[in-house]
């Protein structure tokens, strides 16, 4: 399905917390949820380092009943 | 937890970095945020005025309206420590804040902590629109066909 950008409702969250409280292994995981990954979470974590900087992921879906 | 259905969204999740030497360039990615997930590792030992920081941080540099999720990490590790847990959950009832535990390691919550805080966006950003759902917020679908996915540094 492809939806024009002016049909979408665009949210910007921000993910924040303290060095090594999670935040960037909760971004990558929701990611692999998302992305149908959802054995290697492991995986993940360990490929997980300290951010540096900021990043940002852009994820489009649609809520369902 | 009531999810308005049927919407198109496009979400962008702004990772940051907690270190302290960040905080001033993280300021300028709240801007215009409307939603915020505070996380907090349930296994260190955390006060009030940890908590009250990071919400300052977000309601004086994003907006006092900005929908806050208060997460707690690590879940799945024995050494939570219940003070910690005990302190988020009072805090997050205080101050009218959803509070969820999430686990990375195995998934728990964690979709559920995104849902939590686009749920309470839509429902900020369209009050007077009744939910069509039936109330469950059991589809937060991730459509994977509409689906994109980029992780991107912000200078790139």
């Amino acid at each position: 399905m492809e939806e024009s950008d002016e049909k979408l409702t665009k949210i910007k969250v921000a993910v924040l917390g303290d060095s090594g409280a999670g935040k960037s292994c909760l971004i990558a995981v929701f990611s692999a949820i998302k992305n149908n990954r959802t054995e290697n979470f492991s995986e993940i974590l360990e490929d997980s380092a300290m951010t540096v900087g900021n990043y940002y992921l852009s994820l489009a879906f649609q809520t369902l009943t | 937890m009531t999810m308005p259905n049927n919407r198109a969204v496009k979400m962008n999740i702004w990772d940051t970095a907690g270190q302290e030497k960040y905080r001033a360039i993280n300021r300028n990615l709240y801007l215009g945020a409307q939603g915020a997930l505070l996380c907090f590792d349930l296994t260190r030992k955390l006060v009030n005025d940890d908590i009250d920081l990071w919400r300052k941080e977000v309601q004086e540099h994003a907006s006092s309206k900005c929908c806050i999720v208060i997460v707690g990490t690590k879940a799945d590790k024995e050494e939570v420590l219940p003070e910690t847990r005990a302190l988020l959950e009072a805090y997050s009832k205080m101050n009218g804040f959803q509070f969820v535990e999430t686990s990375s390691k195995t998934g728990s919550n964690v979709q559920e902590a995104f849902k939590i805080a686009v749920s309470e966006i839509l429902l900020t950003k369209d009050p007077k629109k009744p939910d069509r759902a039936a109330g469950n917020g059991e589809g937060f679908g991730l459509v994977p066909d509409v689906s994109k996915n980029n992780r991107r540094n912000c200078c790139s």
